[in-house]
């Protein structure tokens, strides 16, 4: 099984070398051999996720045994090419083998020009979140976090829209400069545990359990005249995830991008690229620098409720249904930083879960934004109305996307939404009640779009209105086979989510538990190790008690 | 046999959703017999539903598996609540459904969305049926969402009609503030309740009831009732369900009048061991109940569209529901609370009967709803007008119709309450509820009265039709299908003022049945409703009265109230009976009040100032902010180091080998003055 998640995670890298080295190749071929790598990668997939064995909380799938994942890479410094999969990162890892098919399929007609190298880049891309989710080594991890960087780069800058240049270059240094101090940040880890333990490790789960048992008081004890390290630390981790989900007020790359990135690229950028500024936060923040993220939960908070509020309040704003979108998922995002940073147990399962729930809602709707953009060749949503006259099945995916992505109960946004805010309320009512408004701003926008967009007389962008049928316009046309079997699986899983959340719950709990708990004990200090405990220190345990409160 | 049957009740819920999904799945087949699988669906449902209550169960939970298990806290299964609330709920629910879907297969006949409709109309009965069959509050507020969201499909039924569209959006956005509410409550109840449960039965029980504080209970009764609020349309959250009637009038007769916009009521009614432990909570649900319903009985006067006198009708009926609810202080709550559900009970079927018939009337005129264009129609729409009299008299209150009996007790409720309320929440409160009781006969009058008035000035009087060039008129040769633009559409060539066909006209007959004998049936005379209310959670715990035995009369509210209603009907016929100058001069003498009322209150006008547009405003400084405040900070930070770079530093590298030679002996002897001085 080892050697399947590696095949599994390379696979798409050589589909997409194949493409690179033949720019000549024909169009249908190209296609056909994205779609059958694409295909072939989910296939495996399914395979691992069939044989994840459910209960555990150690990764799976991994070569060596605990300590010393994978194999020897650089012998000195140890770093380990190591990879495998746990709760956390399964349910991402399948989500974006899934996309991949919603975003080929998006691209299988919009784009005319170098096709070859348009699924080369996606691939590639692929690649790149794969190894991400499944590194369990900060090298490797690390590795694949930039490599991400560089086929979205061009996919944005070769493929986009009239100002993608400029999109592209701030996506790009925009997302480097913050990775960069996350790296200084791991580099302090990684440092900072070897000189206490005299161990040079890089493997994730060996950092995760090393640091938490490191003896140096410091470290682990906080008195109000004294914050941990861990604190500088998990500013430096936030600078490059907080990029990433994005966090208000470091989200601005993220419309620009979307506006100008090719429907596929959207489609992976909102769906997986996002989550994992969420995934870095919950691996890094909370599971390596438990105090930090205590100490600045609130302020974790009031970020992520700031940018539910604002980004809903930005989309409702929008005219262009792309940038609509786009602010959305600023909005969704930080719901799930909201129920990262409530650090509990059912806040965090909700917000892991809603990583998945994101990703289909929003990759659904970026593909019903594209589905209008490649037949009106504009977003703009003053300029169409009616839609539903014109395809009720579109209407039907819309608002089906709509009302996943709107929190409704017995779709997938729900069962994801709910355990946030009321993990969140369980830590923090105030932050809680503040973020359920977005469930109604959440609600406005989304429905404020499909009344434009598919309600109301028919009218399409090209000046033709039609008070009463659906004559002329007969060159625009129906929804196509591709482009249906493309978001069938998502709307078939945000229903499936939305009715029984159990099987992705089971999966992803033990993991998430096992990691909340460490931040509880975290927060409790290190145990008294006499029974006869000193004047001084009896002091400075109580100084802690109050500090927690 | 009887606990199998009561452990099958789930099917309830499940008949109507198969019936959708063979409607949808083959509807194409099916063209105009699409309606057939809902029908028989809902109908079996309530059957079924029936057998049930004619067994009297004692209440019993059914657990199934578990639906949403997160971490070791969150674990909520699908569980349902058997009980004599629930069946009752159940049984009205299936039965107005089914003749309100035998009545939409004539009324839609020939609508291009026909299957649709059905469609719809099949998964709002599973969600409805769902909300009152769920035995916990997050399984309720998910049905509770459901039916808002099939509320809000089915008011932009006709989509292409902007007003629909708008209206829908409204209803969803309205409900979705109020769903906050819920979700508060239920993240309230989560964090407080004994082992993070949010099954009914362990919160209402003594045990789980006991364990919250007075705060926690006024708290989650108040968030309870925002919810409640918004989905009854109380005020200030009522705006929806007038707008709502963009909707085909099936719809408005069955979600907005008969069966969702009473789910605030029922989850109400079923939380009322809670609510009953909070006075101050008791009290504002009263105050909002009687202010709704005086406030929408002042705006029905004055419409002059039948189906939104109906709907405003509806807002003020539920005020009274909620009225009865808040009612139950003291040694009052049991009377209060089966006050509240009966009226709620027997409201479903005349509410629906009226609305059914507006719907006939509507068909007849093709399409015209405005009563100033039409009239003395009951020559020509015989059993419409005689059914619509039987419902206008039960909603008027007049004995034996069953609208007498519920709404005879809200007010022995209420008179009760004025003379016990002292004792529970302080000196005054007694002077509240007296004063809240007067006001309920007051609204009493104006129902007898609207409802007079809309039925005089539609069947009596001289005989007039809409001119064929009626602007909402549907044009005659609907050659292509622009008509559905309006309701009662796709009835190309009929020909305008004969009465339904008999798939509309029985239904209403049988509803007019119900509206007569509902009250005498199943009311206080027989005692019976109040034996099946008295199996649900919680109810044992409300103080019971100490009057036992038999129906206490209060004859003072059945005198007052009865006279009420017989003089606003009076006062309707001599206004609106015959052609009468007064109701004009009327409405000039008092001008400025006519035009508030007409107006409605510009209650929707203080919404768009107060909340409509600050959040537009709102969103847009959010989007400018963004676009050129946040962004132009981004780029001054990825500028610095250019300026660092280009211009603070490059002008050195200029290449002048004589600046160069320059710079090096200033700085030499700069270096040279620091050493020879310090």
């Amino acid at each position: 099984m080892a050697t399947l998640l590696i095949l599994t995670t390379m696979l798409p890298l050589i589909g997409s070398l194949i493409l690179g080295f033949s720019p000549g190749m024909d169009a249908r071929a190209a296609r056909w051999l994205a779609m059958a790598t694409a295909l072939a990668t989910l296939g495996l997939s399914l395979v691992l996720l069939a044989a994840f064995n459910v209960g555990m909380v150690e990764p799976q799938f991994t070569i060596g045994r605990p300590g010393a994942y994978g194999f020897s890479w650089i012998a000195r410094p140890d770093i380990r090419f190591a990879l495998g999969l746990d709760g956390i990162s399964l349910w991402l890892y399948v989500l974006t083998s899934l996309l991949m098919i919603t975003a080929i399929s998006a691209s299988w007609d919009s784009i005319k020009e170098q096709i070859p190298r348009h699924f080369c880049l996606l691939l590639a891309l692929q690649t790149g979140l794969l190894g991400l989710f499944s590194s369990l080594d900060v090298v490797v991890f690390y590795i694949f976090f930039e490599f991400t960087l560089i086929p979205l780069f061009f996919l944005i800058g070769f493929y986009g829209g009239t100002e993608r240049r400029r999109a592209s270059v701030t996506f790009f240094l925009y997302t480097l400069a913050g990775s960069l101090l996350t790296l200084v940040g791991v580099v302090a880890l990684v440092v900072l545990h070897f000189q206490h333990t005299g161990n040079l490790t890089f493997s994730i789960p060996g950092l995760t359990q090393g640091l938490a048992a490191m003896e140096w008081s410091p470290w682990s004890q906080v008195t109000p005249w004294h914050q941990s390290p861990q604190v500088l630390i998990f500013l430096l981790l936030f600078a490059g995830f907080a990029i990433k989900v994005p966090l208000f007020p470091f989200h601005t790359w993220l419309p620009l991008a979307h506006v100008e990135a090719p429907t596929a690229g959207s489609i992976l950028l909102a769906g997986v690229m996002l989550k994992v500024g969420g995934y870095g936060f919950l691996r890094f923040n909370i599971g390596m620098t438990p105090l930090g993220a205590n100490a600045l939960a609130p302020f974790m908070l009031t970020l992520s409720v700031i940018g539910i509020l604002y980004g809903a309040l930005a989309a409702l704003a929008q005219s262009d249904m792309k940038r609509l979108v786009a602010y959305s998922s600023v909005s969704h995002m930080g719901f799930i930083a909201l129920g990262l940073f409530s650090l509990n147990g059912v806040g965090v399962e909700g917000a892991v879960m809603q990583m998945v729930n994101h990703g289909l809602t929003t990759g659904a709707l970026f593909a019903c934004v594209g589905i209008v953009y490649e037949r009106y060749h504009t977003r703009e949503m003053g300029e169409m109305s009616g839609l539903w006259i014109r395809s009720p099945l579109f209407a039907f995916f819309l608002i089906f996307a709509s009302l996943g992505s709107a929190a409704l109960p017995g779709l997938n946004g729900f069962v994801g939404e709910f355990p946030i805010l009321i993990g969140t309320y369980a830590s923090n009512p105030m932050a809680a009640t503040f973020a359920s408004v977005g469930m109604v701003l959440g609600a406005y926008y989304l429905l404020a779009m499909i009344q434009k967009v598919v309600f109301g007389p028919l009218k399409e962008p090209g000046g033709h209105t039609h008070g009463d049928d659906s004559h002329g316009h007969s060159e625009i046309k129906p929804i196509t086979l591709i482009e249906i079997i493309g978001l069938t699986p998502l709307l078939f899983l945000i229903l499936y989510i939305g009715l029984n959340p159990s099987p992705f719950y089971r999966r992803i709990s033990p993991s998430v538990t096992a990691l909340v708990k460490r931040v509880d004990t975290a927060k409790a200090g290190p145990p008294d190790t006499t029974p006869q405990q000193t004047q001084s220190l009896r002091i400075s345990t109580d100084a802690r008690g109050t500090s927690r409160d | 046999m009887s606990s199998a049957l009561i452990n099958n009740a789930w099917l309830v819920c499940v008949f109507p959703l198969i019936g959708a999904l063979v409607t949808a799945l083959a509807g194409r087949q099916l063209k105009q017999h699409a309606h057939w699988p809902v029908v028989v669906g809902i109908g079996v449902g309530f059957l079924y539903a029936f057998t049930l209550l004619l067994r009297t169960p004692e209440g019993k939970d059914l657990v199934a598996f578990s639906w949403l298990s997160v971490g070791d806290s969150l674990k909520v299964p699908i569980e349902l609540r058997v009980d004599g609330l629930s069946t009752m709920m159940l049984s009205m629910v299936t039965f107005v459904a089914t003749l309100v879907a035998i009545f939409a297969s004539g009324y839609m006949a020939g609508d291009p969305g026909y299957t649709r409709f059905f469609t719809l109309f099949g998964l709002f009965v599973f969600s409805m049926t769902g909300l009152v069959l769920s035995g916990n509050f997050l399984l309720t507020y998910a049905f509770w969402e459901g039916v808002g969201v099939c509320s809000y499909l089915l008011i932009g039924f006709w989509h292409e009609k902007p007003a629909a569209a708008a209206a829908a959006k409204k209803a969803f956005l309205v409900n979705r503030i109020g769903d906050v509410g819920f979700a508060l409550a239920i993240f309230w109840m989560w964090k407080v309740s004994a082992g993070h449960s949010l099954s009914y039965l362990s919160i209402l029980s003594h045990e789980g009831l006991a364990a919250l504080s007075e705060f926690d209970r006024t708290g989650i009764s108040l968030l309870l009732f925002w919810a409640a609020a918004a989905k009854s349309a109380q005020f200030p959250l009522y705006v929806w369900l007038p707008d709502a009637m963009e909707g085909p009038t099936p719809v408005s007769a069955l979600i907005h009048a008969a069966t969702m916009v009473t789910a605030g009521v029922y989850l109400i009614a079923r939380s009322s061991a809670l609510i009953v432990g909070s006075p101050t909570a008791q009290l504002v649900i009263c105050v909002t109940g009687c202010v709704t319903a005086l406030l929408a009985a002042l705006i029905a006067l004055t419409q002059t569209d039948l189906k939104r006198v109906m709907a405003y009708s509806t807002v003020s009926q539920l005020g009274f529901m909620f009225m009865g609810l808040g009612a139950g202080v003291g040694t009052v709550a049991q009377l209060a609370v089966v006050a509240a559900l009966f009226h709620l009970f027997t409201h479903a079927f005349f509410k629906a009967l009226l609305f059914l018939a507006s719907g006939s009337v509507m068909h007849a005129m093709g399409g015209v709803i405005d009563m100033r264009r039409f009239g003395g129609l009951w020559r020509r729409l015989p059993i419409t007008c005689a059914t619509f009299a039987l419902g206008g008299l039960a909603l008027a209150g007049i004995p034996p119709m069953a609208g007498f009996w519920s709404k005879d007790e809200i007010l022995t409720a209420l008179n009760k309450a004025s003379s016990v309320a002292n004792q529970q929440g302080g000196p005054g409160w007694g002077v509240v509820y007296g004063i809240i009781y007067w006001v309920a006969i007051l609204t009493a009058f104006m129902t007898a009265f609207y409802t007079g008035r809309a039925f005089f000035m539609t069947f009596f009087g001289p005989e007039k039709l809409p001119s064929p060039n009626d602007p909402e008129a549907e044009p005659v040769d609907a050659s292509h299908d622009n008509g559905h633009g309006h309701d009662d559409h796709g009835h190309a060539g009929h020909e305008v003022g004969h009465e339904s066909p008999a798939i509309m006209t029985y239904p209403l007959i049988v509803l007019a049945f119900c509206a007569v004998f509902v009250g005498m049936i199943f009311g206080p005379w027989t005692g019976w409703f109040e034996g099946q209310i008295e199996t649900m959670i919680g109810f044992h715990t409300l103080n019971p009265s100490e009057h036992h035995g038999g129906h206490e009369w209060d004859w003072l509210s059945i005198g007052v109230g009865t006279l009420a209603g017989l003089l606003g009907l009076g006062l309707s016929y001599l206004f609106y009976g015959q052609p009468s100058p007064i109701p004009g001069r009327l409405a000039k003498a008092i001008a400025p009040l006519y035009r508030l009322s007409l107006d409605k209150f510009r209650v929707d006008e203080f919404y768009g100032l107060l909340i409509v547009k600050p959040t537009t405003l709102l969103s847009k400084i959010a989007a400018f902010f963004d676009t050129n405040i946040i962004d132009n900070l981004v780029r001054l930070v990825a500028l610095m180091p250019r300026l660092f770079g280009r211009d603070l530093l490059a002008p050195y590298q200029n290449g002048l080998i004589q600046y160069y030679a320059a710079v090096t002996a200033f700085g030499v002897a700069g270096f040279l003055t620091i050493l020879l001085l310090f």
